[in-house]
């Protein structure tokens, strides 16, 4: 199965996905630095990429630009104004405070991908 | 007669007045020459023989009969006429008529003495118009004025004076003393004017309260000198009315109060952006974590459910700073009262709301405290200033290669305590520091800033009694706050 890829600097929330995909079955590979995140991804394919667009050392937006095409990317982002509109490559977005079933709606698609 | 002429004519030419001798008929016998330039004559002439009445044909009839009624009745007569010279000058002239007697005790004729006194009368008109300018200053003066005793026993008081102290002239002047008024919390003051009084004979300016006689205390400023009459020492005060002036103040302070609140309620809304995204990670942290609970407990994994636990545990409170934090700041300024701070409690109340957006987006945030001391101020106000100089900071380091702000305080020179902000932003152009303290300035983009940062911070550091200066003696971009320190 193809792991569904999250990333985001808050460890509790890297540690709590990976417990709710996993509770429904899928792999799940979560990265609180998106540089780590970004050699896994040059290594490995993923089912989905989860990011959040605001980190320390560098924007969602700058990960997927490093991201190989056709990777399905889902942006979460909390700030108020920031947007994915009109970015072609963007598949989803979710805006903070989200709920956990509005995430696992949008990749359901996504969670049992054969490798 | 012998030589008796010429004894007359030298007591004549000796007495300090104009003087000559008639006969019955107001014929000249003798006269000096004070006579002469009383009445106009020449130098050196000589009226003798000729009569009083043709020599001066316009002599009022009143002298005729003044004249007249001495020799009649032998009597003396004094008086003072004012006559109007041909030169337009009027002349005060003295006068006096004494009948003279012969061997026999008849009288032989009148001797008359003349005194111009002109420049006396001149001399005393100008002192009593000195005296009314005087009085007519001390009636009107729009400050109180008033002369006390040593004793502070008051026995002069102006009306401006009486009105500040509500009292009237005849309560105030010699049954009120100074000290009946002054409140006894001024006792301190009062001996240090006092000693001032003492050793350079003046005080002030000294500014206290009075109790009016309706028990108000009025704000006033004193001045004062010591007076010597007859050998004994009084004081004169100046007293001004500062219940305009402390109003004005006190109007002017509740506007800055208010322009204080008003950028510090500004500055949360620019980062009202920041605090959403500080709030909602522990929200989501949260939600997520009740979200997998059932499954835990149902399936027993008593380790996650004590992860779940502590995790939400964590949540809670770093949300809980946030929320305390924007609290405090954005607060009624009443609940931010002037008292002693410590330093690292205005940097500790300023980083909750500033050092997670800093790190956040990347920007390396050093925070170096070097100091205990504290400072007498307003807390929340001065966590402002540092939120202010942390946000310019952050625009500044954002955009740059290196991403960095330093925060040190420690101890300055002279008592002084000094917080500084650094950052490796672009730096700021003589142009714009120029301009940067002045309201609504800003070279931010256009609604990311109010402009009104480093204009209010300047006004809550001077309120403070420090200043907030760019360090051009330093290598990057970097605002120093110096306050003065409590000891």
């Amino acid at each position: 199965m193809k792991p569904i890829v999250y990333i985001d600097d808050e460890p509790m929330l890297c540690r709590v996905f990976q417990r709710i995909l996993a509770d429904r079955g899928a792999r799940a590979v979560t990265f609180t630095d998106p540089e780590a995140a970004l050699e896994y991804l040059r290594d490995h394919a993923a089912a989905a990429v989860i990011c959040d667009y605001r980190m320390p050392t560098i924007t969602g937006l700058q990960v997927l630009d490093r991201i190989p095409a056709g990777v399905p990317f889902f942006l979460v982002s909390g700030d108020l104004g920031i947007t994915s509109r009109g970015n072609a490559r963007v598949t989803g977005t979710l805006t903070k405070p989200f709920r956990p079933e509005e995430l696992l709606d949008m990749i359901q698609p996504y969670l049992a991908i054969p490798d | 007669m012998g030589n008796q002429p010429s004894l007359v004519a030298e007591l004549l030419r000796t007495l300090p007045l104009a003087a000559a001798m008639f006969d019955r008929e107001m014929r000249y016998l003798a006269h000096n020459d004070r006579w002469l330039v009383v009445h106009g004559e020449p130098a050196g002439a000589s009226l003798i023989g000729r009569s009083h009445y043709d020599v001066f044909p316009d002599l009022p009839t009143k002298a005729h009969v003044v004249h007249r009624r001495c020799v009649a009745e032998g009597v003396d007569e004094t008086g003072v006429d004012v006559y109007l010279r041909a030169d337009g000058r009027r002349e005060h002239l003295r006068w006096r008529v004494s009948p003279w007697r012969d061997a026999a005790g008849a009288v032989g004729g009148l001797a008359i003495y003349v005194e111009n006194i002109g420049d006396h009368l001149r001399t005393e008109a100008r002192l009593a118009e000195r005296e009314s300018l005087i009085r007519d200053l001390f009636e009107h003066s729009p400050f109180g004025l008033n002369l006390c005793r040593m004793d502070g026993l008051w026995l002069e008081s102006n009306p401006a004076f009486l009105d500040i102290i509500g009292y009237s002239r005849t309560e105030a002047d010699g049954g009120l003393t100074y000290w009946q008024l002054t409140p006894r919390k001024y006792d301190a003051d009062e001996a240090t004017q006092l000693e001032q009084l003492r050793t350079q004979r003046r005080y002030g300016p000294y500014e206290k309260e009075f109790i009016r006689k309706d028990g108000r205390l009025v704000p006033v400023r004193l001045n004062g000198f010591l007076v010597s009459r007859d050998g004994e020492d009084y004081i004169w005060s100046l007293i001004e009315d500062l219940t305009a002036q402390r109003e004005l103040e006190a109007k002017l302070e509740a506007e800055r109060v208010t322009a204080i609140q008003t950028s510090k309620l500004a500055t949360v809304g620019e980062m009202a952006a920041s605090f959403a995204h500080e709030i909602n990670n522990p929200l989501g942290v949260i939600d997520a974590f009740a979200f997998t609970l059932t499954d835990a407990i149902a399936s027993g994994d008593q380790e996650y459910l004590d992860e779940a636990v502590r995790s939400i545990r964590v949540a809670v409170a770093r949300a809980g700073k946030i929320v305390r934090g924007l609290g405090k700041f954005a607060r009624h300024p009443d609940s931010d009262p002037l008292e002693d701070v410590a330093i690292e409690t205005v940097i500790d109340d300023a980083l909750d709301l500033c050092q997670a957006r800093i790190r956040t987006h990347g920007v390396d945030l050093a925070i170096r405290v070097t100091t205990a001391g504290r400072v007498r101020g307003h807390g929340i106000e001065l966590s402002q200033v540092i939120v202010n100089l942390l946000n310019n900071a952050f625009d500044a380091a954002r955009e740059s290669k290196a991403k960095w702000i330093r925060l040190t305080a420690g101890d300055g020179a002279g008592d002084t305590i000094e917080v500084a902000v650094e950052d490796s932003g672009a730096g700021i152009s003589p142009e714009v520091e120029a301009s940067m303290y002045r309201p609504f300035f800003t070279t931010k983009p256009v609604g990311t800033g109010t402009g009104l940062g480093l204009s209010i911070s300047r006004v809550i550091v001077e309120r403070h009694r420090g200043t907030i200066v760019l360090d051009r003696d330093m290598p990057d971009t970097c605002f120093r706050m110096i306050l003065p320190r409590l000891p």
